[in-house]
């Protein structure tokens, strides 16, 4: 099979199997309550802090977030192959392990691409904030790349945890909360120490918000391509890394015979 | 409730998942220092110590709750635990209890990042007051918890469910602000969730000022709680009545 044929194929098993974790009902009622709750609650938490400008900053610096945080969800899909039993077979198939894992979670992309342009509709109809029209227009290809980027990032950490599977939760969390803390969600990035702010031009998330603060700032259009070409690069790095580091995984499974054991 | 805790706390040392919360507390409390600290409010610092807390308690408690709907249902023991002569939500609150342990812990931890990590100078006034109002708050999200945990038994996966109970009380129990932060309307709904009268007292007894009616804010946090549990016992038992008769108990 063609790399496409696997990320495919992959991709399938992963929307059959995600129709079943929703209904309209649950999702609604779930997992939209959460988001929105959770962008309006760091908005209220920046409007304590400072003034309306500051809440509308922190408020769209979430609702892109929304966007990263259910892409790194294929942290936990990554851990079914194990539950299933199907963990070896993946090993002993002549592909790369890693690209089944960069199709098999896409439907996160997909689901947090709708999730995160709701929640931005939402908080726009809530608060009103001054943001440009451009955002509206332009947010879904924006948060799109954001989402492929995160989504790729979270299968590294999926890689990660599948020699740890009982810490699958641990890494999902600390993965998108890194994000969310020193990416310029609630504060600019430049507010952080200078190597901190160094790493953050790796992470996901980072040049992609850059680039919906400047639509929503009416800013130049030379410089939101920039950005989004820079978080282009960033998803392609931690795609490499995925692809690289399951092999990895792989190989000493294989030697030590671990697959299936590790705690 | 004693056999219940005992259960649970030899689960939850055993569980790193239940400890995800002492990793990602910390990270919370930098988030909400750096907003505070970038805006030049350092007089909010104590309102981003309280709210981590604040934040862990519920979160462990929530998690908890759920999870142990969930792994009885995994390992097939809810029916037995249903059948049981006794009231299962008392089971479920003596289990939740022991973890507010690991809750109040990243009260610590929060008040570690922002003197360690942030410089920040946050000293207790009050604590007598602050133990106090800190005790009954872990009782009284243990009880709330234990209501919570009917949207478990009558569900099919409780993940949903925990996260949608989560910022929902963040927001109403005004953990990080005040509840005045909030529209008028919504207000008095807050007062219904204890962790609003919680944070407010927690935050006035790092004040220099003198706290005013503890005795009966202290009671206001208790109180609610109290009920939170007796209303939890009985929506448990009609859930699980229910699921007794549609034969649901194991397959939600």
């Amino acid at each position: 099979m063609t790399a496409k044929q696997v990320i495919g194929q992959a991709a399938f098993v992963g929307f059959t199997e995600f129709k079943h974790v929703y209904t309209l009902k649950t999702w609604l009622t779930g997992w939209m309550l959460r988001l929105v709750s959770q962008v309006v609650f760091f908005g209220l938490v920046g409007k304590m802090a400072g003034d309306r400008i500051t809440a509308e900053y922190v408020l769209l610096g979430n609702v892109v977030t929304v966007m990263a945080i259910e892409a790194t969800l294929v942290i936990t899909t990554a851990a079914l192959e194990r539950f299933q039993g199907t963990y070896p077979m993946l090993v002993a198939s002549p592909t790369n392990m890693g690209l089944v894992y960069l199709g098999r979670g896409l439907h996160w992309v997909v689901a947090g691409l709708g999730s995160s342009a709701l929640v931005l509709a939402l908080v726009w109809g809530l608060f009103r904030p001054d943001w440009n029209w451009r955002v509206a227009v332009f947010a879904l290809p924006c948060l799109a790349l954001i989402g492929i980027s995160a989504y790729a990032y979270g299968a590294f950490l999926a890689a990660c945890s599948l020699r740890h599977h009982k810490f699958r939760w641990l890494y999902l969390n600390f993965g998108f909360t890194l994000l969310m803390t020193f990416c310029g969600a609630n504060v600019p990035r430049s507010f952080w120490p200078a190597p901190i702010e160094w790493f953050t031009e790796f992470l996901p998330l980072s040049h992609g918000l850059a680039a919906v603060r400047t639509l929503a700032a009416a800013g130049p259009v030379s410089e939101v391509v920039g950005q989004l070409a820079l978080e282009i690069c960033v998803a392609g790095l931690w795609a490499v890394l995925t692809l690289v580091f399951f092999e990895r995984i792989a190989g000493k499974g294989r030697r030590d015979g671990s697959l299936n054991f590790t705690s | 409730m004693a056999a219940a805790a005992k259960v649970q706390w030899n689960t939850s040392i055993r569980a790193p998942e239940h400890m995800a919360i002492v990793i990602t507390a910390p990270i919370m409390s930098v988030i909400f220092l750096s907003i505070v600290r970038y805006n030049d409010r350092d007089d909010l610092v104590a309102n981003a110590v309280i709210g981590t807390g604040l934040f862990g308690i519920w979160f462990v408690a929530v998690d908890v709750a759920g999870g142990v709907i969930q792994n009885e249902r995994w390992m097939s023991t809810l029916d037995l635990v249903l059948a049981a002569p006794r009231a299962f939500g008392l089971v479920v609150c003596g289990r939740i209890l022991p973890v507010m342990l690991i809750g109040a812990f990243t009260l610590l931890e929060s008040w570690l990042v922002a003197t360690v990590g942030f410089g920040a100078h946050l000293s207790v006034r009050h604590p007598g007051i602050a133990l106090a109002a800190l005790l009954v708050t872990l009782f009284a999200t243990a009880c709330t918890a234990t209501m919570l945990a009917t949207f478990f038994v009558i569900s099919r996966d409780t993940t949903i469910y925990q996260n949608a109970l989560s910022y929902p009380f963040y927001i109403l129990g005004g953990v990080v602000f005040p509840l005045s932060a909030l529209p008028d309307w919504i207000q008095p709904a807050g007062r219904v969730v204890f962790l609003s009268w919680s944070a407010d007292l927690l935050r006035d007894s790092l004040s220099g000022d003198e706290v005013q009616d503890v005795l009966p804010r202290l009671g206001a946090i208790a109180g609610l709680g109290a009920l939170a549990l007796l209303l939890g016992i009985y929506l448990i038992r009609k859930a699980a009545e229910r699921a007794r008769r549609t034969g649901t108990v194991s397959l939600a």
